[in-house]
């Protein structure tokens, strides 16, 4: 949704960017965001998270919405209520495991229940 | 006075490195001969030194303190984040830096207007490794690593894009030493949709269709053409990574791009594209 402004400078000066789509969803200050980006940079607290999501999402703040989120692994809900899609699908390979993320991997295939259209037949 | 001794562009998708056989062999022949061909004329146009731009995905900075773009001072660069190890089924590795070139984008890419920050040290993921394990696979020539913000809103804008690769130009033929060859690589695309509901396909006409703008040599277009809302149907949050090959883009000016290769390898979800500009 554009914002009026009173003059076309006013507006040049402004950075432009989608306005719809999966970027435009994302909240800058979604936890879930501060969460995956901290949690891959930390062999303990990858490790922590395996043993304690719920000590974790709650260490974080998370809000109640994105901890049923997570429990759910309703990756596409985290995606609406404002991570970033790239660390969301981080989040499905620190759950499910990074090495060998082929289509057919766990990660791959929880975060493709959860996002991804339907396989066209082949 | 030093001299840009030759520009290139190649995507970096982990599936390269990471389940590399998962595509079709037709296909991993044809990306690894595009790679190869790429490698080939860096090799020629023996460069002292290699600037490599590519996207943050995150991993230096998080989503709410994003800079447009930021450069490595270290004197040796190590990879990959130990994370993304098993991802990309690569070994750890050191590469030499390139301080002094490094100073020298800072102080006078801030001259020219760009946003760009200097940090000591940078994480690489697939944004390096992967073009370093099929370019520079003895990783001796130094290596310059800039990162930029390709997928976090407000992203600096294709124009803005090109308008720095025209400052890196200028400023390796004005303030770096005669004898430097500088090499500059973007690496990133074509389209991908990580995390989306396009993430395991790939859009080969969107790719097909930006790789002939660029093999046309006219800039202006591809700036009229490419846009952000453009980039974003062709895969949201991935695709928008040629940003930085309209950084590459930016310092040939109207020079053709030759393609060395393209494959829409659904296995690794990302359409692979590598070019050269001769």
């Amino acid at each position: 949704m554009a914002i009026p402004l009173e003059s076309e400078g006013q507006r040049s000066a402004l950075r432009r960017d989608v306005q719809e789509g999966l970027l435009a969803k994302l909240d800058k200050t979604a936890r879930i965001n501060r969460l995956i980006f901290e949690v891959r940079l930390d062999a303990a607290a990858r490790a922590r998270l395996l043993q304690d999501l719920e000590g974790v999402m709650a260490d974080y703040g998370l809000s109640e919405a994105e901890r049923a989120a997570v429990r759910a692994r309703d990756f596409k809900g985290l995606i609406e209520l404002g991570g970033h899609p790239y660390l969301v699908a981080q989040l499905s390979r620190l759950l499910y495991g990074t090495a060998n993320n082929r289509n057919t991997s766990v990660a791959a295939e929880m975060l493709r229940r959860s996002i991804a259209e339907p396989a066209a037949p082949r | 006075m030093g001299e840009l001794v030759g520009v290139f562009a190649a995507s970096h998708a982990p599936g390269l490195t990471g389940w590399f056989d998962d595509a079709e062999a037709g296909q991993r022949e044809r990306v690894l001969a595009g790679y190869q061909a790429l490698r080939a004329r860096l090799e020629r146009a023996a460069p002292t030194v290699m600037i490599m731009i590519a996207n943050d995905h995150i991993l230096n900075f998080p989503v709410e303190a994003t800079p447009d773009f930021a450069v490595a001072l270290a004197a040796e660069h190590v990879g990959p984040e130990p994370w993304f190890i098993e991802w990309l089924n690569l070994p750890p590795y050191r590469v030499p830096g390139h301080p002094a070139l490094a100073r020298t984008i800072v102080r006078e890419g801030t001259r020219a207007g760009i946003q760009i920050t200097p940090v000591d040290r940078l994480r690489f993921d697939d944004n390096f490794s992967v073009p370093l394990h099929l370019l520079t696979p003895d990783l001796r020539l130094p290596l310059v690593p800039i990162t930029m913000n390709c997928i976090v809103p407000p992203r600096p804008s294709p124009e803005l894009c090109y308008a720095v690769g025209g400052v890196l130009r200028r400023i390796v033929e004005h303030h770096c030493p005669p004898a430097e060859r500088v090499a500059l690589i973007a690496t990133g695309g074509l389209s991908h949709e990580p995390g989306g509901p396009r993430y395991f396909s790939v859009d080969e006409q969107w790719d097909r269709w930006f790789l002939e703008l660029l093999a046309e040599g006219n800039p202006a277009r591809v700036l009229r053409e490419v846009t952000l809302e453009k980039m974003e149907a062709g895969g949201a949050g991935g695709t928008s990574e040629v940003l930085a090959w309209l950084v590459a883009l930016g310092a040939v000016g109207r020079r053709p791009a030759t393609i060395l290769a393209y494959e829409p390898v659904v296995a690794w979800r990302c359409g692979m594209g590598v070019v050269a500009w001769d």
